[in-house]
């Protein structure tokens, strides 16, 4: 009896279990919560907080410096964002979204970043050396813009957990807490013009079987 | 027939149930998503629902919309009108006078709301040519673990 009872809710399980079986295309920015470490939906959640800051500051709206010219919008350089977590981070990844984002809106101007540097030096080296490139067109080093201001930050992240005990129902408990600070100081004068936190606090709690 | 095999259909049933929802469980769509709109200068939300139940206890207050340094913020509140704790995620779009999308939509934004929690989002457009903002907010569809 019992048997027979087994084998109809296994056959039950297979006959719908080819169903749902499929790898498929996803929206990339649905929220994801696989696990407690940091994700592409902390990356999202952190890069547009700092964008909508940015585009709000008025300290971020015009700066004036000799040799600029007419167009008086901020020439940025993205530095680096120093990850204190305890996770490997690439960090890049966020200042790459904030970035992109900016650049989007129209209202700064970047220089290239240290790949982008390295690339570009490549190629002056490529246009000036090679003898493949007509003189009169080659592109020459120290004529690059300098920047105003630089963009650096760091996050960290605090963590904490509880084993599984009888008082907890046998379930774990992890937390873990990450603050993300970006600066934006005048390179000339070293003033800080703005400056933003963001925090993301994730709580995964494992029953008994997992 | 004796006793036993009377009693035997409803077990049967209810294991065959309890294997289907288990299975079908994992293969669910996305939500639908109600959205409103907030155009400048205009103090009040069109919008367009299609989760009903989710509009009955998901409130759209106070939109306010203004141009500060010539790009348009708006600032709304989101009210979980119930007891119950609400996972939601809402993202923005925005758009032109023309009614042309100005930038990609932002990524969803998971969002708890404790019983009757008022929770206010102000977003600044990413361009200067924005002049409405659509909020789409549907309950929770994260990719769980």
């Amino acid at each position: 009896m019992k048997t027979s009872l087994f084998a109809a809710a296994a056959f039950a399980a297979l006959a719908f279990a080819p169903a749902c079986s499929s790898v498929k295309y996803d929206d990339p920015d649905r929220v994801e919560t696989l696990t407690i470490d940091f994700g592409s939906t902390d990356l999202q959640t952190l890069a547009n907080g700092m964008t909508d800051s940015f585009l709000r500051s008025p300290a971020l709206g015009f700066l004036d410096t000799p040799g600029k010219g007419a167009d008086k919008r901020i020439m940025m350089y993205v530095g680096r964002v120093e990850n204190r977590t305890s996770e490997h981070i690439d960090t890049q990844g966020i200042t790459d979204s904030i970035r992109v984002k900016l650049l989007q809106s129209g209202r700064f101007r970047f220089t290239a970043d240290d790949a982008g540097q390295d690339q570009l030096a490549d190629q002056v080296r490529f246009q000036q050396g090679s003898g493949r490139v007509d003189p009169a067109q080659a592109r020459a080093f120290g004529k690059q813009i300098g920047a105003d201001v630089i963009m650096y930050g760091t996050l960290r992240s605090i963590e904490k957990g509880r084993g599984r005990s009888i008082e907890s129902g046998g379930a774990k408990k992890e937390d873990v807490y990450y603050q993300f600070v970006l600066n934006a100081v005048n390179i000339e004068t070293g003033e800080i013009l703005w400056a933003e936190e963001r925090d993301i606090r994730k709580v995964e709690r494992r029953g008994l079987f997992g | 027939m004796n006793r036993a095999s009377q009693k035997r259909p409803f077990p049967v049933l209810l294991w065959l149930c309890a294997a289907a929802a288990l299975t079908v469980v994992g293969c669910r769509s996305s939500s639908p998503q109600n959205s409103y709109v907030v155009r400048e200068h205009l103090h009040q939300v069109e919008d367009v629902v299609v989760d009903r139940r989710l509009a009955t206890y998901l409130k759209i207050l106070s939109p306010i919309s203004e141009r500060r340094q010539g790009r348009m913020e708006v600032q709304v509140q989101l009210q979980n009108d119930q007891y119950r704790e609400l996972k939601i995620e809402w993202q923005v779009e925005w758009y032109d006078a023309a009614g042309i999308q100005v930038a990609a939509p932002t990524n969803w934004a998971a969002e708890r709301l404790g019983g009757g929690q008022i929770k206010t989002i102000r977003q600044v457009a990413p361009t200067e040519s924005a002049n409405s903002m659509r909020i789409n907010v549907r309950k929770s569809d994260a990719i769980e673990g």
